[in-house]
């Protein structure tokens, strides 16, 4: 597992994840594992782990600066 | 005594290896491999959840790191998420809410409730795995038992693991009781197991054969009987406990084996706000502590006034640690309050205004629940963000 926790572009249909982009790269969601939240202070933020392949990405949307961060990454 | 004739309608839910299961769930690249979650993925690190491929290696919940390193070196080591566990115990207690009103978590990872008499507890059990399933995790396996109280329903649970479901009941109980052992039973460990044999009693249906009388003699009088009334099926355990402490507790790292007093202000927050979410206040503060040489020492005191404001708990702790022998190295701080009275109950004082004060800490408390946890705290208190991180998922909402 690595820690990450950088910006990045995430396109949604019916609040789930399609495809990110990461340093110009473009990611296609191919499996949503969990999608939790929790607030942080008053913020609700979204927890999407999802898999794109062989990778694991675990995504953090903001809801009150609508920004999206990718947290970890993991492969076998 | 015979047993309970009653329809059985208690049902008890487990989460199969919860937090490592729900890892799985979050991450699908980990399904069937042996993965552990500990409070620290350092060698001695404790384990604190154990995937169900990691328990057919033999790994345990409360191996060291480097134990389980041993027995499987490419084990996947991965530290709490609370925050994951407590949403999906959030989300199987709202499901369980549509097929019973009082649905009592036991932890976070077990329910119990019990159906109305005209519904049928398996076919509705059934159910409740396929919902859980569809609408939490597909990974996610619960083991549910259903019995004539609760206590039985617990042994029902643990009978079939992962992803069982069991019953105990008038037609069956001689069976399934014969197929265990004294200390698969729930609360009979060794110590039980072997004053229990010290009386003749061997094997489980020994124990549900026992006179009352007898079973009086094991465990020293009114014990017996709860014990016999138990094994027969009848409902013992429904009582709504009081609560005779609030506190909190941290096994610090190596790293940070010697900043107590961090530590302490951090636990005492912690505690405060807790003591003050139950609308309490205390009167007696305990404070223990055990160093990595395995030495312990705990002392309590029970003090003249009430108090429930952070800085006073903080200041009655550290006087307890002043008469510590242990200063360094430490392997565990604990510490807890007992002795409550209702917070709207303040006493007048002749020097000081405590409703002032009580309104002062209900503002910042607010603010905290609003902001986080630690927004602000008083300027008195040595606060640093590195200590005691989230550990604990369950009585946190």
């Amino acid at each position: 597992m690595r820690n990450i926790s950088e910006h990045v572009n995430v396109i949604l249909r019916d609040n789930i994840p399609l495809s990110m982009t990461w340093r110009n790269r473009d990611y296609k969601i191919t499996k949503v594992g969990l999608h939790h939240d929790y607030f942080e202070g008053k913020t609700l933020v979204h927890i999407f782990s999802v898999l794109s392949d062989d990778l694991f990405l675990k995504l953090k949307f903001n809801s009150k600066n609508l920004t999206w961060n990718l947290m970890e990454i993991y492969q076998t | 005594m015979e047993f309970n004739g009653n329809l059985p309608n208690i049902i008890h839910l487990d989460i199969n290896s919860c937090f490592a299961t729900i890892e799985q769930q979050a991450n699908p690249l980990l399904h069937d491999k042996p993965v552990v979650v500990c409070a620290y993925t350092t060698p001695f690190g404790c384990i604190l959840a154990v995937s169900v491929t990691a328990k057919k290696l033999g790994i345990k919940t409360g191996m060291r790191v480097m134990d389980a390193k041993k027995i499987y070196p490419k084990i996947i080591t991965l530290l709490p998420d609370p925050a994951k566990y407590r949403f999906v115990h959030k989300k199987i207690f709202k499901i369980l809410k549509n097929y019973s009103v009082k649905v009592i978590p036991k932890s976070i990872d077990e329910f119990v409730f019990a159906l109305p008499l005209k519904v049928e507890p398996y076919k509705v059990s059934l159910e409740i795995k396929e919902k859980i399933k569809k609408d939490v995790g597909e990974y996610i396996t619960i083991s549910i038992g259903i019995s004539t109280n609760r206590y039985l329903a617990k042994v029902a649970s643990n009978l079939i693991k992962p992803d069982g479901l069991s019953e105990i009941n008038k037609s069956n109980y001689l069976d399934v009781y014969s197929k265990l052992k004294l200390t698969d039973l729930t609360g009979i460990k060794i110590g039980n197991s072997v004053r229990l044999r010290m009386y003749g009693i061997k094997t489980v249906l020994d124990f549900y054969n026992a006179p009352v009388w007898k079973l009086r003699l094991v465990f020293g009088g009114i014990v017996g009987l709860y014990w016999f009334r138990r094994v027969h099926g009848f409902e013992i355990d429904s009582f709504r406990s009081k609560r005779g402490m609030i506190g909190n507790s941290y096994a610090p790292p190596p790293n940070m084996a010697n900043e107590a007093s961090s530590i302490i202000s951090k636990l005492c927050e912690k505690t405060g706000f807790r003591l003050r979410n139950y609308n309490l206040k205390a009167s007696g503060v305990h404070l223990a502590l055990q160093d990595r040489n395995g030495n312990f020492w705990h002392m309590s005191r029970k003090l003249k006034r009430d108090i429930f404001e952070t800085s006073d708990i903080n200041f009655e702790i550290k006087n307890l640690f002043k008469f510590s022998p242990i200063k360094t190295n430490f392997r565990n701080i604990a510490i807890s309050t007992f002795s409550f009275n209702k917070l709207n109950n303040l006493q007048l004082e002749i020097f000081e205004d405590s409703q002032k004060r009580k309104n002062l800490t209900t503002a910042i408390d607010q603010i905290n629940k609003k902001w986080g946890l630690y927004t602000i705290h008083a300027g008195s208190i040595n606060m640093d963000s590195k200590v005691v991180q989230d550990r604990i998922s369950f009585g946190q909402f």
